[in-house]
Order: structure tokens, then sequence, then C-alpha cells
């Protein structure tokens, strides 16, 4: 399976947003309950993950416009994509999701060091989501 | 110091912040093409200040080969790292 | 000697321009077409100061065409951290 299989806004999105199998799931389970809100406990124990580690792919997902945060205690999220053509984005990638499973994980994991990428993204002062170490 | 010197020196500025981020994001990632734009965009600031300089030494024309070079150094650098590592 | 040097300058100046609009075709990330108008505006700089050969009035404008390049790169680092991430 090939991931050009893959259509080409699931593929943006993928690469602009999507660093994990955990952080897809998470967007996925939000995207199917969108009415819900959630925090990052509650997916937490839906999806059997650490609530640190929910929290904090959830607050990318939001940086990203794909989720809203609301600031409180407990912070809360809910699927509110930033334009039409995300939503439908992130409904192609579900569909993608339960349809070629494989081709969707192998697509993530693929994702070669985009070098060019890398030379815009150093120029963003804030560097809170920093991935490795 | 004059209008210009203050319009350089904000070159030579820019140049540095790019050149300290670039160099930020090469120690976190490692990918060569960022050492290399860093390294370019230092010489650009070189090349800025000794402009400043220049201006102040009147007589001084002896820094145009010099301010040449330092700008032909910074672009070599960069087309370098674009030409060899951009993909 | 020099003119060898400011020629080859504008040449680089023009390639590298060219791989940031490349760069900017691919990524449909506005930064980069700062990065190529911003080199595009060295280049030219490079063409304008040969044809002062010395005369000062027009120095000015010279110069000001490379502040406008060194503005566009704050301008390109100040829209990349204010834009929601695309």
């Amino acid at each position: 399976m090939r991931s050009n299989d893959l259509p080409e806004d699931v593929r943006n999105l993928i690469t602009d947003h999507i660093e994990s199998v955990e952080q897809l799931e998470i967007l996925l389970l939000l995207h199917q309950h969108r009415s819900r809100v959630w925090t990052a406990d509650s997916v937490a124990r839906e999806l059997r993950i650490a609530p640190i580690s929910a929290g904090e792919r959830m607050d990318e997902l939001a940086r990203a416009s794909i989720l809203s945060r609301t600031q409180g205690s407990p912070v809360e999220y809910r699927y509110a994509p930033g334009s039409p053509s995300l939503d439908a984005a992130v409904t192609g990638l579900a569909r993608a999701y339960s349809e070629r499973r494989v081709t969707v994980i192998n697509f993530i994991f693929s994702k070669p060091v985009d070098k060019i990428r890398t030379f815009a993204d150093a120029f963003r002062l804030r560097r809170d989501d920093d991935d490795n170490g | 110091m004059t209008m210009a010197d203050a319009v350089f020196m904000l070159c030579a500025l820019t140049s540095f912040a790019c050149a300290v981020l670039l160099l930020r994001g090469y120690a976190r990632n490692r990918v060569p093409l960022l050492l290399w734009s860093s390294l370019c965009f230092v010489a650009l600031a070189v090349n800025n200040v000794l402009l400043v300089v220049d201006l102040i030494v009147i007589p001084g024309r002896d820094l145009l080969t010099i301010r040449h070079a330092s700008a032909l150094v910074a672009l070599a650098l960069l087309v370098f790292g674009l030409v060899w590592d951009s993909e | 000697m020099n003119e060898f040097l400011s020629g080859t300058i504008f040449a680089l100046c023009c390639v590298a321009g060219l791989f940031f609009v490349r760069f900017w075709r691919k990524t449909r990330d506005r930064f980069f077409g700062f990065f190529a108008a911003s080199f595009f505006l060295m280049a030219l700089h490079r063409v304008v100061l040969l044809g002062l050969r010395g005369s000062d009035e027009h120095v000015v404008a010279a110069y000001l065409i490379r502040l406008l390049a060194f503005v566009l790169i704050l301008v390109a680092i100040v829209d990349k951290n204010r834009a929601p991430r695309k």
C-alpha cells in the first residue's frame, strides 16, 4: 500500500500537524465526539494513555487551530477546526485511518526530516513544542 | 551616529539575529543547511559592520575589497549549503 | 577585481533567491517568499551600486534597497511568529 493512495489534504494534514499515532488517535477521538468537551484526564482514561502526554498532544493540536483550548482547572478541549477545509481533511483522515490503517501509520513514521521546514522552524521564537532531545 | 550608520547597524543586528536563530536551530536538529546559513548571516553582519566602519573612516576606500570579500563569503556559504543540503 | 567580486555576489544572491522561490512553492509558506524577495533585492543592490561609480547622490537610494532587503527578513520573522501554525 503506497502513501500516494492517501488524499492530498490528508497527507498535508499529517505532514503539518501529526507527529505520532497517539496524537492521531486523540484527534480522531475528539473528532468523533465533536460536541463533547474533553479534558486531559478524560482522554487519558478513554485511550489508556498518560494524562500529561494527552494534555501536551492536545495543546499542540490547539496551537494548530484544530482544537479549541479553554483555560481553567481542568483545561478543556474540544474539536474546533479553524477552517472547513481543515475539517474536511480531518474527516478524510478518519476515513483513511479506518480503511487503511497501516498506510496512515506508515506515512506518519516515514515523514522525512524536512530540512527546508527546519530552516523556517528555526525562526520560531517560541520553542515550546520541542520534539526529541 | 548618522542616520546611515543607524540603518546599517540595524542591518547588522538583523543579520546577527538570523545567525543566532539558525545556530540555535542547528543545535537542536543538526541539519547542515542551518549551519551554513547561520555562518552566512554572521558574515553578512560583519559586512554591514564593515560598511559602518568604512563610512566613518572616510578616506579608507581600502575596506571595499574586504567588504566585498565578506559578502562573497556569506553568499558562497549560503549557496553551498542550499545546493549541497536542501533536500 | 572589485567589480568581479560584486558581479559574483550578484549572481550568488540570485541563486539563493531562486532556491527560496522553490522552497516557497514547495511549502506554500510565505516565509520563504519574503526571503526570496530579500535576496533578489540584495542582488538588485549590487546592480545599482555598479551604476553609481562614486556619485554620491544616488548612494542613498542604493542603500535603501539594502535596508529594504533586511527589513523584509524582519517582516518574515515577525510574520512567522504571529500567524497561526499552518
